[in-house]
């Protein structure tokens, strides 16, 4: 199975995407900040994560940059959840090592669809 | 298998059905105080809050249409529908769109509830039905109640409880 | 549906409607003309019957495939000149269009065969035919019925991947691109390695490969399709996709499907590897879906031209797809909406090149829109096909003489409304041969023809279409209709009303009686439902009538029920769509204009009458907003069923065609609520049903 982590401050948010992932069969950890998602990182082990981009204590564009370091993560995919695709954060993103990003708000069938996509 | 599917079986049926269920899984959430759990099998997908339209003449319980993917689904207060006091919508309150079987036939509804909690396994062990209970909601909307560790869960029967007329005749 | 032949079952189903049609429309043809018989009329007849056969037989409808040898049989001789066209066999024909569609019903739907009725219909084609027996032993030809392969267009793209060498360490594998196309349809790979560095300055996590594909597309794609695949990685990969120029000589590709064979089908993407923990996968084999199998399988032997002249001019698409495809369209609209906020060039000096191009996108955008919707449009002969017959059978049970004239057949109106609009028109028509047409011997008292007419007639005005069913009939009875409504307590007995609101008394409610209703115009339906299901089209009805001359009734129809030209309006803080079709004018009120009640305005002064107002801020009960203002209101002045009111609002926004959206899907039907449509940012809004609003304000 699948692991998957969700990093992301909004409850119903976190809540989303656990329940939509869990519905097709991964295994979703989640974490509410940056920091609380680097540990559960280096703890464990994900095929993919998936980050929001504004958070307290650590934002995703430093939670990317930090994960990426790890040796362990210098290939899994990281998804960045945005508000806008504004070039600039996607710019950013990428120069933190984000390998996509989905725009919100989105469906849960468009969340399927993509993480399907990059852990197939 | 699904015991809350039949919407005109009493409740002890729905108690015996239960029993001679092996295993249900129900999603949990709060609502106020206590926790409730509505089927997963009926859980579509869990939507973060946004703003609905009004809809004139229609009960207090529903608080609006939403569009769901190009589909209207009307959003329902599950707490006003249970008679409690409605409450602000904050970080937590999500909407579970559901598919239902009302005597009309199958509709997608949205219900609010005030965060979700988990998912609960229920089989006859840690689950059965009060009728004494008073759970001060409806016998009806209740298909039973589950222990988790402890904690009182109340399972209910999400097709009668939004099998109502929807909209009220304006006068 | 997996079972192909399924599939097929569904697309001959189809066709025998079609063929049944034919003959229909063949047979109605011959009766006007009888004395000379055009054979090619006949050979229409056979041939359709004949296709009705082969597809029968295919599918193993047997009872179909009996039946209709007779009929072939039969009609053959016809064709040869061994019979002779007579009066009892276009009857005997007529007759065996009701087997034929029961028996396809029979199939198509599990409906019970009237066996009693083929029995008799056979005899008597097999009377007519002049022979006995043998009629069961049929060479069956494994005619497969026509089913219009689908050829999909598709153009071959040449398309450059060169990922750069860091690709990886973003978490983004080459090969999921290379995957995802192969998924658009049949894809063949060029793998460059030339750029691979000698062993030692090989870095094994950095990417060496470029590639250089052509693809085979299964449907259109286009540029966008290829900016949605590689989106995430526009900057770490070089791309380039152009189209190929078709090279295929176009003789071959009309009949030839290519099935791609699951050795070419497969994407072989190896990458040599030098040590075995680099994260570069080392061998994936690909399989595209398989969405290419359902091919229909070639058909040779039915060459007839006159079949491959109507398949080719017309395809037969789901009303489904067509649907989802509007869904889309809306969607369209919706985001372009959204983009145009930014196209306000005083606003936005900097995007004046952008402003241009969205006000192109707007055009393109609703040429579009109305192309997509012309699409679900049909001729109204889809509908008004129909009554020559049923006339014929009718007026022939009353010992009537009746022509139908039809005019404007070709006028397109969108297929919901053709569906809903049949049963009113059965009616109407009904009730004019019924009612309004003369027995031939009172007919030629009057010094009128013998034969009365009916005429059906179709036409389009500003958005809508027109129907109007008039008979050079005795016309309404207007004295009789008076009585009658007397006594029926529809109006008092000293009532001031003229000739044409007796008229339109026929379509109140009550006014038909168990006396008016004969087994024909029959079922019990009286003229207000047909005015209320006509109503629920978002339409009207009315009637005109002069005596001893006939009457017309005129229907006035929305082309379509899934677009609405709407004007917006703001109601404190919510919007609410009013159908412009029923707005006469919007109109600054003057205090002195409003009759009021207290200090609530009850009436308004408009064109020199006073017309009720609805404050639907306080019908719909609306939430007052946090700095309402009591500005000055607007009064939109809308009609409906020739009656008026004003409409209160706070303001009016934008104008906009709005897709129409069913309330009772996944709620209710709401009182005054026509349905619901989807904003550009997204909301729902409400649209109003203005007839509905009017009642209420005239029953208060």
């Amino acid at each position: 199975m699948k692991k998957i982590l969700t990093v992301d401050d909004s409850a119903s948010m976190r809540a989303m995407v656990v329940f939509t992932l869990r519905g097709e069969g991964y295994e979703v950890s989640e974490a509410v900040n940056g920091k609380e998602g680097l540990d559960l990182a280096k703890a464990d082990i994900f095929d993919l994560i998936i980050s929001d981009v504004n958070m307290p204590i650590m934002n995703g564009i430093e939670f990317v940059t930090n994960v990426r370091k790890e040796e362990k993560y210098r290939f899994t995919p990281i998804l960045m959840l945005t508000t806008e695709s504004g070039t600039d954060l996607k710019l950013q993103g990428k120069a933190a090592g984000a390998t996509g990003w989905i725009v919100k708000p989105f469906d849960p069938q468009k969340l399927i669809a993509v993480v399907k996509k990059v852990l197939r | 298998m699904n015991m809350s599917t039949e919407q005109d079986i009493a409740p002890k049926d729905a108690f015996n059905d239960l029993q001679d269920t092996q295993k249900a899984e129900w999603l949990s959430f709060k609502l106020g105080d206590l926790d409730y759990a509505v089927d997963i099998l009926k859980v579509r997908e869990i939507r973060t809050w946004e703003q609905c339209t009004r809809i004139p003449y229609a009960q207090d319980y529903v608080t609006g249409l939403i569009n769901l993917r190009g589909a209207i689904v009307p959003i329902v207060n599950l707490r006003t529908r249970l008679g409690m006091t409605a409450k602000a919508h904050d970080a937590e309150t999500v909407i579970l769109i559901m598919d239902v079987e009302l005597s009309e036939g199958h509709k997608t509804i949205g219900i609010v509830v005030d965060a979700i909690s988990e998912v609960i396994e229920t089989d006859s062990n840690n689950s059965q039905f009060h009728p004494e209970f008073d759970l001060s909601i409806d016998k009806r909307f209740v298909a039973g109640i589950a222990d988790d560790n402890s904690n009182m869960l109340i399972l209910l029967n999400i097709d009668t409880l939004l099998d109502l007329e929807l909209s009220q005749t304006n006068n | 549906m997996s079972d192909p032949l399924e599939r097929f079952r569904a697309v001959f189903f189809e066709e025998s409607a079609e063929a049944i049609d034919a003959i229909e429309r063949n047979l109605l043809s011959l009766n006007e003309t009888e004395a000379d018989v055009d054979p090619e009329m006949i050979d229409d007849i056979f041939r359709s019957a004949h296709s009705l056969k082969g597809g029968s037989a295919t599918f193993g409808m047997d009872s179909l495939t009996r039946f209709t040898h007779v009929m072939e049989t039969l009609l053959d001789k016809v064709r040869a000149n061994e019979i002779a066209m007579s009066q009892e066999l276009v009857d005997c024909l007529f007759s065996s269009l009701d087997v034929l569609r029961n028996l396809v019903s029979h199939y198509q739907y599990a409906d019970e065969i009237n066996a009693s009725e083929m029995q008799v219909v056979q005899q008597e084609l097999v009377r007519l035919l002049n022979i006995e027996g043998d009629i069961d032993d049929i060479t069956l030809q494994a005619d497969i019925a026509d089913a219009s392969s689908e050829l999909t267009e598709t153009g071959e793209w040449s398309i450059y991947f060169g990922p750069h060498a860091d690709i990886l360490s973003s978490g983004n594998d080459p090969i999921r691109y290379l995957e995802e196309l192969a998924e658009l349809g049949e894809l063949n790979p060029k793998c460059n390695t030339q750029n691979i560095p000698d062993l030692l300055e090989l870095d094994p996590v950095s990417s060496y490969f470029t590639w250089d594909l052509t693809l085979t597309p299964n449907e259109t794609v286009t540029t966008e399709t290829f900016d949605d695949i590689f989106l995430w990685i526009d900057v770490d990969a070089d791309l380039k996709y152009d189209p190929i120029k078709a090279t295929q000589d176009s003789e071959n590709s009309s009949t030839e499907i290519a099935i791609p064979s699951a050795t070419e089908n497969r994407v072989q993407a190896t990458v040599e590897t030098t040590s075995g923990d680099t994260p570069t996968e080392v061998s994936t084999t690909l399989e595209p879906q398989k969405s290419v199998s359902n091919v229909a399988p070639r058909n040779s032997e039915n060459g007839k031209p006159a079949d491959k002249k109507r398949t080719s001019q017309s395809i037969r698409v789901d009303l489904e797809k067509i649907d989802s495809l509007i869904n889309l369209l809306g969607e369209l609209v919706i985001t372009q909406s959204m983009l145009s906020i930014y196209g306000d060039a005083e606003k936005y000096p900097q995007f004046d090149r952008l402003s241009e191009g969205l006000s192109q996108l707007e055009r393109h955008t609703r040429e579009l829109q109305e192309g997509v919707m012309r699409i679900r449009m049909l001729p109204i002969d889809f509908c008004f096909s129909r009554f020559p017959r049923m006339v014929r059978d009718v007026a022939k049970k009353l010992n009537k003489s009746i022509a139908v004239k039809i005019i404007g057949e070709t006028t397109e109106v969108d297929k919901t409304v053709i569906e809903e609009l049949t049963d009113p028109l059965v009616h109407l028509v009904r009730n004019s041969v019924d009612h309004g047409i003369e027995p031939p011997e009172i007919r030629q008292e009057k010094g009128k023809p013998e034969s009365g007419t009916i005429t059906l007639r179709a036409f389009h005005q500003v958005g809508n279409i027109i129907i109007e069913i008039s008979d050079d009939g005795a016309g309404l009875n207007t004295e009789r209709i008076r009585e009658k409504a007397i006594a029926n307590g529809i109006i008092p007995p000293d009532n001031q009303l003229n000739d044409q609101a007796i008229h339109e008394l026929i379509f109140a409610p009550g006014f038909s009686t168990a006396q008016e209703v004969t087994d024909l115009s029959g079922r019990g339906v009286g003229m207000d439902v047909v005015k209320r299901n006509i109503r629920a089209l978002g339409g009207t009805v009315d009637v005109r009538s002069v005596p001893e001359q006939g009457s017309t009734f005129t229907i006035r129809l929305p082309l379509t029920l899934a677009i609405l030209d709407g004007q917006l309006v703001k109601v404190n803080q919510e919007t609410y769509i009013i159908p412009m079709l029923s707005i006469i004018e919007s109109i600054q009120t003057k205090p002195e204009d409003i009759n009021k009640v207290g200090d609530k305005g009850v009436s308004f002064k408009w064109r020199g009458n006073f017309i009720p107002i609805i404050h639907l801020a306080e019908t719909f009960g609306c939430p007052i907003g946090e700095q309402q203002e009591v500005e000055q209101d607007l009064i939109v002045v809308v009609e409906s069923d020739g009656k008026q009111c004003g409409i209160v609002v706070n303001e009016l926004t934008n104008h906009q065609q709005v897709v129409v959206k069913s309330l009772e899907a996944n709620y209710a039907k709401v009182e005054e609520l026509s349905g619901a449509t989807i904003l550009g940012d997204g909301s729902v809004a409400l649209i109003i049903d203005v007839g509905a609003l009017i009642q209420r304000v005239r029953m208060h």
